[in-house]
């Protein structure tokens, strides 16, 4: 820690937009604390300057029509929510314990990497925009675009994230993972699809999206564009399978699974989220 | 600006005001067990995987391992002392001594604290809804049997 290690806690976002551009990398941005609290007791960050985020008023959920805009430091827990896309809420409800889904924040869920990016990857699979903002900038970022590489995020040192968008997400979705405890817990591998079908259950709209394999989630675009004018029912997984891990992917790994088990999980889980959206579509 | 250097701390602590003096990146367990002497928060892990630190801030748990001091400034943080009122014991640890849901005691204030957490946020949780919310918690002695009993006894009187 540096010895003139200035701490802020804005209450506006102006001030605190202010300070970002001011202190740039120098700042060391805290929301919930469960990223970023550890790494500075275990000193793997040097801390410069300090800004919590906590008291900024960008914690809310706006729903309208078939749109949601939820502010940056909402917690987790407040995303179990029956007027959010199903993907949404299965992804906080699936983050381990009350404690950690009362700390962590939807915008520190987007920089985590795995294993801790459950709602990142139900947001990505809804075609989450990112909007990010800086003192005379507002910019939209799609959050598949937001991951440059692992811990490589396009964001600008003068930015934060103030808020996340979902616009007219597809009518059915859902998340599932994988975890080495019964209930809510550390994921190994965890799929979100969305998609919309017309009457006859063909598949008009696709989005998969794959999380805790590699640093960040990605989208299986493969596998998004052989669903497209399938009739749901009718996918199998030996027409998907090769798509939902592309060749050439760093998969990690760490105390609660190989790699080698974490790539072959996915087409696992990815059918038993095909297979949850087939009887809920066949229910309609 | 509103935003200030912050340094000296004050919260209320179980109804009693606080003032400590901290350094920035000093974490809430720390200044509870060092600082202000309440020993009933345990480090465990340090990095938020057993919740033995668990406390209450603004009735919101917390662990105590993974918040900076400097974020409870003007705030209310409750310990297990604070939940027993005028020396009768909170509904919550009554059934924990009921049901033996406590051996050597280090996990207990921790479950006890984010069970009150819980039954606050909703009254009347399935057995279901209480597992998932107790399992951040870690409990090395009791295998969690007693531990759920209880909290499903305070749920049924309620
Ligand atoms: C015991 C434990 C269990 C966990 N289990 C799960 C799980 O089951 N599933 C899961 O998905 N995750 C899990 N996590 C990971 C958890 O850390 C993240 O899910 C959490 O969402 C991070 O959010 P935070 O608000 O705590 O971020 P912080 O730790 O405060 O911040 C993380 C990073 O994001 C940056 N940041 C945060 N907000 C902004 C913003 N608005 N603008 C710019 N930068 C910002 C910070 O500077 C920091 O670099 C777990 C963590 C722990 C400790
Ligand atoms: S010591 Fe805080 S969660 Fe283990
Ligand atoms: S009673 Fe000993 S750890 Fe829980």
């Amino acid at each position: 820690m540096s010895a003139s290690c200035e701490v802020y806690a804005p209450s506006d976002l102006k001030t605190a937009l202010h300070l970002k551009s001011r202190y740039r990398d120098d700042l060391h941005v805290v929301a919930g604390g469960t990223l970023s609290v550890r790494l500075m007791s275990a000193n793997a960050i040097e801390t410069k300057n300090l800004m919590l985020l906590e008291r900024l008023p960008l914690s809310f959920i706006r729903v309208s029509g078939r749109n949601v805009q939820i502010g940056a430091m909402t917690r987790l827990i407040d995303l179990i929510d029956n007027r959010l896309p199903k993907a949404l809420v299965l992804a906080a409800r699936s983050v381990r314990g009350l404690s950690i889904k009362s700390m962590a924040t939807v915008g520190g869920n987007v920089f985590s990497p795995s294993p801790g990016c459950d709602v990142a990857t139900a947001l990505m699979a809804l075609d989450a925009h990112l909007t990010l903002q800086s003192m005379n900038r507002k910019r939209s970022v799609p959050l598949e675009k937001f991951y440059r590489g692992p811990l490589k995020y396009s964001i600008r040192s003068n930015e934060l994230v103030a808020m996340i968008t979902v616009r007219n997400p597809p009518q059915y979705s859902t998340f599932t993972k994988l975890t080495p405890l019964p209930n809510s817990g550390p994921t190994i591998a965890s799929v979100a699809i969305a998609l919309d079908v017309n009457k006859r259950e063909i598949v008009r709209r696709a989005s998969v999206a794959v999380g805790g394999i590699t640093t960040h989630p990605y989208r299986a675009k493969y596998v998004e564009r052989f669903m497209l004018n399938k009739k749901l029912s009718n996918i199998t997984l030996d027409q998907v399978e090769q798509g939902l891990v592309p060749k050439g992917l760093t998969i990690i790994k760490d105390a609660n699974a190989s790699s080698e088990y974490r790539e072959r999980m996915v087409p696992v889980l990815f059918m038993r989220a095909l297979n949850s959206l087939v009887k809920e579509v066949s229910r309609r | 600006m509103s935003s200030s250097k912050v340094n000296i701390i004050r919260f209320v602590l179980n109804d009693e005001p606080v003032e400590v003096l901290v350094p920035p990146t000093e974490i809430l367990l720390n200044t509870l067990r060092e600082r202000v002497n309440v020993k009933s928060i345990r480090y465990g892990c340090g990095e938020g995987s057993c919740g033995a630190c668990t406390v209450l801030v603004d009735g919101k748990p917390r662990l105590s391992c993974l918040t900076l001091t400097i974020s409870v400034d003007g705030r209310d943080v409750t310990t297990v002392e604070g939940l027993s009122k005028d020396g009768e014991l909170h509904p919550i640890q009554k059934a924990f001594i009921e049901h033996n849901a406590a051996q050597c005691g280090y996990c207990t204030p921790g479950f006890i604290l984010l069970l009150k957490a819980l039954l606050d946020r909703n009254p009347n949780p399935s057995r279901d809804e209480v597992i998932d919310s107790l399992s951040s918690n870690l409990c090395r002695c009791t295998g969690y049997k007693n531990i759920l009993e209880a909290a499903m006894s305070v749920v049924r009187r309620r």
